[in-house]
């Protein structure tokens, strides 16, 4: 039985359509005109206990407004969300000892207090038993090195910092179902891949996760699962490693030469890459099948032979994917 | 310094404009200032009766009770936390690297905020006037003094919120700050009750500070408390407070900022 | 301290709600700790206001012997009600004011995602400081007022049940007035500041000043009547002991309507961005 269901779910927003100013408030009180607009059209979805999902689309594609749908924030326009069998938005507090939530852009501490009594605050709220809470705290102190911040007030936490904490929240119940929105938007390198190392441990050890992210190593790292949706509606859902044998084809090399480059006379020497002029004129990119040659290879081969001054290594976006998942067939 | 009279008119329409994009903010002021006149005039009208108190009659009182309208809603229509989120945030840091007066900056913003309460102002005290019928000012040279002794208001509302706002440097937040000044200013003005019902030590207490200039200044002179020179002289305290609060301004900054500057923020 | 935890899934959701709501309450007042210097300023300005506001009574009563027949001490007992109950309002339910800022910021998403009533989470996420002042010197003119109108000390459990009840009633509508805030989208709760204006500048008197009216407006539809004046009526044998099934009944009456504006408000919230 999946642990989450979604049937033809949709949620509308009603906005006033009205005139900017004084004057459009006015006649909006006599005439009431609104205009509809959909978030997230007749959408099915699906997961399995113990299942990772990534829910990626482009910015306003929807993804949000079904975290919040799912998570009962919302209340669907049309279709059904069951969680654990239960309605989450009429079943709120029965709903809310099953599941974790964390929305990047937001923190769920207490703003003025310490992040360790925003911990214990919640322990209470969920009925975390003492030993339990100790041991979780020592488990996230151990993967997220909470406890250098433990006694800090929360607004004066660094993003890094205030990050690792909200997922300390979420997770101090040990929810059954976890949604996590961009949980890695504004950090720095070596912050995202402490955190990725702690989501693969969460899925590792069977945490059912439901992830969003712009970034597509989050999702290469942690899930199994994708599903792309795009203006409201599901474009591909299907394993992560279908959609990159089908669409993430290739990467590219930037290269700064000591001297002017020229693309053309490149690729004549490299037939088996493909090259293009960059910005400066010293600048130019080789794209690779990533089939054919590991990065290795084809950096082993490029310094050696051409001596860049530097160069740095690109990967598709997700934005590029969902823009080829377009251009070709829609498979699953 | 490039700081020029265009400077400050710009500053001043900005926030003027700002604060009318808030059209909540009119309604909001009439309810608020109008309920306090409404039940002030209902005290003394139930307290009055027939005689007078300190030398107020009925009639008086309800030309008094909507002076006090009019200038409390311009005296505490001021746009104040601008001025403290501006110190509480940092930006006072970027502020002092631009080529203007911070404390003359501030003036223009704050006397332009104040210039949107004016519709409120008008507007409310026509209502009352239509309804309650005051007295008209002794004489005509009365009532242009008292016009002449509320446009210090302007001056003098910013100064007391400036000064306030400054400590601001040394705490970290505004809002105790903000309601202290205005229950001073509420009840030394003569806002809450009128100082001539006052004992005489806490008349002469207030007469020694600046506040009773938003209330009772301009009412003495409307009613006739004052004679002419006595209106003319009242009116001089008013300048002299707007100078001295104004140096006084520029001393408190200087070391304020030098604390910033010299131990960091 | 000893830490106690229930035992949620059997415990009552009353009890859990009551129990979040203490943890909470406490949480922020051992946090005032951290910047006693905020806490000064605050309780000082409160105090500052109460302390001209017994200056206003008192000149006010130099030149009177009376307000629409209510004596000095009578007074005393009127404001310092009401400035019990107002403070304890703050002291108790001060994050209420917040709701228009959660609302902007979508900040009650989180809240409806946790086990425990979204509003019990909203109220308790701030203590006004400021009425710490406020309620000292309000017991002080209530202490006061009630020794110089010789009122009896067998009336203090009847005292006590009304400024219970007043205290409801405030923090209902406060609670109701600062919810508009679901459907006027803004930062600052007006209707909040309004409720408390007409606490402050109307309700300090006795009704019988204003016009018939305003006194039926403020006891019979916005019951704060029932929170002030009809209490201190009663404590002051001017209204008989039958009017004390009025201030339970309107605090009642409040916290229906409060709860009803909330859930409505819940449900007319769509969370800010999408």
């Amino acid at each position: 039985m999946p642990i989450l269901e979604a049937r033809s779910l949709s949620k509308r927003f009603r906005r006033p359509d009205k005139g900017s100013g004084f004057k459009g408030a006015l006649k909006h009180l006599v005439q009431r005109k609104y205009k509809n607009f959909t978030a997230v059209d007749a959408i099915d979805l699906s997961i399995e206990p113990g299942e990772s999902v990534a829910y990626v689309g482009p910015n306003g594609a929807g993804k949000s407004t079904t975290v919040k749908l799912l998570t009962g924030i919302l209340q669907p326009t049309e279709g059904t969300v069951r969680v654990m069998g239960r309605d989450p938005h009429t079943e709120r507090i029965a709903n809310a000892h099953d599941i974790g939530v964390l929305f990047g852009q937001r923190t769920q501490l207490w703003w003025d207090l310490p992040v360790e009594e925003s911990l214990k605050l919640l322990k209470h709220m969920y009925g975390v038993s003492e030993a339990d809470y100790k041991a979780r705290i020592e488990r996230f102190d151990e993967l997220l090195g909470l406890g250098e911040f433990m006694p800090a007030l929360a607004r004066t936490l660094s993003l890094g910092q205030r990050m690792r904490a909200d997922l300390a929240c979420a997770l101090i119940h040990d929810p059954k179902m976890v949604y996590l929105d961009e949980p890695t938007i504004g950090l720095d390198i070596s912050v995202k891949d402490r955190l990725r190392a702690f989501l693969r441990q969460l899925v590792d050890d069977g945490t059912t996760l439901l992830l969003t992210s712009h970034d597509l190593a989050d999702i290469e790292e942690v899930c199994e699962r994708i599903v792309v949706i795009d203006e409201g509606r599901i474009a591909y859902d299907g394993p992560i490693e279908q959609l990159k044998a089908h669409y993430i084809t290739t990467k590219a090399v930037n290269l700064i030469l000591d001297g002017p480059a020229d693309a053309e006379a490149l690729a004549e020497k490299f037939p088996h890459y493909e090259w293009s002029a960059g910005e400066a004129s010293s600048e130019v990119t080789a794209t690779y099948e990533s089939s054919r040659f590991t990065t290795a290879e084809v950096l082993g081969d490029l310094t050696a032979q051409l001596a860049p001054r530097d160069l740095s290594l690109s990967e598709p976006s997700i934005e590029d994917v969902i823009r080829r998942l377009y251009a070709g067939e829609l498979t699953k | 310094m490039t700081h020029t009279l265009a400077v400050d008119r710009a500053l001043a329409v900005i926030s003027l404009k700002r604060r009318l994009a808030y059209k909540a903010n009119w309604v909001f002021a009439i309810i608020l200032g109008g309920g306090a006149m409404l039940s002030g005039l209902a005290l003394w009208r139930n307290l009055l009766g027939d005689g007078t108190l300190g030398g107020y009659d009925w009639d008086s009182m309800r030309a008094y009770m909507i002076i006090g309208f009019f200038t409390a809603t311009l005296a505490f229509g001021g746009a104040d936390w601008a001025i403290a989120d501006r110190i509480l945030d940092g930006l006072i840091a970027v502020d002092l690297t631009k080529p203007m007066d911070f404390q003359r900056a501030r003036a223009a913003e704050f006397v332009g905020s104040m210039v949107s309460t004016v519709p409120t102002a008008v507007v409310g005290s026509a209502i009352a006037w239509l309804v309650f019928s005051p007295p008209a000012p002794v004489s005509p040279l009365a009532g242009a003094l008292t016009a002449v002794s509320i446009l210090f208001i302007f001056p003098l509302a910013f100064e007391i919120t400036y000064l306030s706002v400054l400590v601001c440097f040394w705490t970290r937040r505004y809002l105790g700050i903000m309601w202290a000044r205005e229950a001073v200013l509420s009840f030394f003005s003569g806002i809450m009750v009128p100082l001539a019902l006052m004992p005489a030590p806490l008349q002469i207490a207030a007469w020694c500070l600046p506040f009773p200039h938003f209330t009772t200044t301009p009412s003495n002179i409307y009613l006739g408390r004052v004679d002419t020179p006595g209106a003319l002289g009242l009116i001089a305290a008013e300048a002299a407070w707007v100078v001295v609060m104004w140096f006084a301004g520029r001393l408190v900054f200087n070391h304020a900022v030098k604390k910033v500057t010299v131990h960091g923020g | 301290m000893a830490e106690t935890t229930i035992d949620i899934r059997t415990a009552s959701p009353v009890r859990h709600a009551a129990e979040v709501y203490r943890r909470s309450l406490v949480a922020h007042l051992r946090s005032i700790v951290e910047y006693p210097a905020d806490f000064w300023v605050m309780a000082s300005s409160g105090a500052l206001w109460q302390i001209l506001q017994f200056a206003f009574i008192a000149i006010l009563f130099a030149n009177v012997s009376a307000v629409a027949g209510w004596g000095y001490h009578e007074m005393l007992l009127l404001i310092g009600f009401l400035t019990l109950t107002g403070g304890t309002t703050a002291m108790l339910c001060d994050g209420v004011w917040s709701i228009g800022s959660m609302v902007i910021k979508g900040e009650i998403d989180y809240r409806i995602t946790r086990p425990a009533p979204v509003i019990v989470q909203v109220a308790s996420t701030h203590v006004g400081m400021q009425a710490f002042g406020e309620v000292t010197l309000g017991a002080a003119m209530f202490v006061y007022g009630w020794i110089g109108a010789g009122l009896s000390p067998a009336l203090i459990p009847v005292a006590l049940l009304l400024l219970a009840c007043g205290l409801v009633i405030e923090m209902a509508l406060m609670t109701a007035m600062c919810a508009v805030n679901f459907w006027v989208k803004g930062t600052a709760s007006i209707f909040g500041f309004i409720l408390v204006d007409l606490q402050e500048n109307v309700m300090r008197f006795p009704l019988g000043i204003y016009p018939a009216a305003v006194r039926v407006v403020a006891t019979f539809v916005v019951p704060l009547g029932f929170a002030s004046f009809v209490p201190v009526q009663i404590l002051t044998s001017r209204l008989s002991a039958w009017w004390l099934i009025g201030p339970p009944v309107a605090a009642a009456a409040t916290v229906a309507a409060a709860a009803l504006v909330v859930r409505a408000g819940l449900r007319s919230y769509d969370s800010a961005g999408h």
